[in-house]
């Protein structure tokens, strides 16, 4: 069943406008062949990619390219690159999840860098969540490479993800295949919709020992 | 103890010490008719809402009692009232969503009470994950209002939260949406609780809304 173009085009923009998080009306959406193109501006960064979540979970979405600027509102008084940083490593230092130490933070324009190591890839997202949600970040490049902090068996760490996902009475572990390669999980195979693509992602970012995850899955829906 | 109820102990024990982000070393499991009772400590709110969402969608689990009480662990030191709320009005300060200057803080104890406004349900949210995610923070009392910027009635708010769900595939024969100024009833049965917070936060998103009553009923048929 091919789904028009037209209305795809108006269920995203639906999607934005009732989206508090986002200024549907700066935000242009182009549609050709169920490949989506985001254009404008947006208020912050995490309205950059609440925007594009709203997008892909439209039926018909292939692939959403996201090419929205982050522009403060001009009566936002700005701080200063240096205030920036102070704020984020600030941020970090108070949430127990994430050791400062090993890492490093630095803006430029509002564009902030963050380099260094944590010990699993849900540290990384993390960390890039809680800066883009800092007032004056414009951007986040997150450089931070996952090294964990024990010896990591690519079997062990595949057998945990899969043991996860047979508890989970949402999931139907046959139809998911794990990989895991130097703690680099591959996720392929089918699930009915997104909601449960996503638990079966945050199932495996949550295990000990994943340093990235390749999501593979494909929604097929029965 | 029956196997079938070992096993349900013993799959929640693993799910739990398997997710990183938690320390279930202080957590203890008890189970009755369906229900697993989750007791012990734990550092934080944040570790706290995590266990529970961890379990909700275990095989054998029908509900979920979370008596677990928080205490911080200690490292760094347990900060004082005084720099727990310079640390929450800080942390409110930073985020680029929300208002600071009409958000007002107690701290007693490690007990937080929050006053004061916001101008959509979901900055609502976004305060409560904040500052639960901090340690230090035993529990936390909201009584922060919710004053919508936008002006829809009760009717149009009511058809644009059914067409939100639609959009979102996550619409269902028996699903019901009241509003009645700003406050959404959602009322129906959904099948597991995955769709059941979807739905949750997916209506928490639209402007306009100002406080939700959630009364899904989660039931496998």
């Amino acid at each position: 069943m091919a789904i028009k173009t037209n209305n795809i085009k108006k269920n995203i923009i639906d999607q934005l406008y009732w989206d508090d998080r986002v200024v549907a009306s700066d935000i242009d959406v182009n549609v050709m062949d169920g490949e989506v193109e985001l254009v404008g501006t947006v208020p912050t960064y995490g309205a950059r990619l609440a925007a594009e979540a709203d997008a892909v979970v439209v039926p018909g979405v292939r692939n959403v390219a996201n090419n929205l600027n982050v522009k403060y509102p001009a009566t936002d008084v700005m701080p200063t690159d240096d205030e920036i940083t102070s704020n984020i490593e600030n941020v970090f230092n108070w949430n127990n999840n994430l050791d400062l130490s090993s890492m490093k933070v630095y803006t430029e324009q509002g564009s902030v860098n963050l380099e260094g190591s944590v010990t699993s890839i849900w540290r990384k997202i993390l960390a890039e969540d809680l800066a883009l949600s800092v007032k004056g970040v414009v951007n986040v490049k997150n450089k931070l490479s996952v090294v964990p902090g024990k010896d990591v068996v690519d079997e062990v760490v595949a057998e945990d993800i899969v043991n996860a996902l047979d508890r989970n009475q949402m999931i139907n572990v046959e139809d998911v295949d794990v990989k895991v390669d130097n703690g680099i999980v591959t996720l392929t195979g089918t699930v009915s919709d997104w909601h449960t693509r996503l638990q079966v992602y945050n199932t495996a970012l949550y295990t000990r020992g994943v340093i990235d995850i390749r999501d593979q899955l494909v929604i097929k829906i029965v | 103890m029956s196997d079938k109820i070992e096993k349900i102990l013993q799959n929640v024990t693993d799910h739990l010490r398997l997710d990183e982000r938690l320390d279930a070393s202080r957590i203890s499991i008890d189970y009755h008719e369906g229900t697993i009772k989750l007791n012990g400590l734990v550092p934080t709110m944040e570790a706290r809402n995590v266990a529970e969402a961890d379990i909700v969608q275990l095989e054998g689990v029908e509900q979920v009692e979370n008596n677990l009480q928080i205490e911080p662990s200690g490292k760094p030191e347990i900060p004082s009232d005084e720099e727990l709320k310079k640390k929450i009005k800080d942390t409110i300060y930073f985020n680029n969503q929300l208002d600071y200057s009409k958000i007002d803080v107690v701290v007693n104890k490690g007990k937080v009470t929050l006053i004061g406004s916001v101008d959509s349900y979901s900055h609502k949210s976004i305060l409560d994950e904040l500052i639960s995610r901090i340690e230090g923070v035993v529990s936390v009392i909201d009584e922060v209002s919710v004053v919508p910027s936008e002006n829809l009635t009760d009717r149009s708010l009511a058809q644009e939260i059914l067409d939100v769900l639609q959009d979102n595939q996550l619409i269902s024969d028996d699903l019901k949406i009241q509003v009645e100024n700003g406050r959404v009833t959602i009322s129906g049965t959904v099948a597991n609780w995955n769709l059941n917070n979807q739905i949750y936060k997916t209506v928490a998103r639209v402007d306009g809304v100002a406080e939700i009553i959630n009364e899904l009923i989660v039931s496998q048929k």
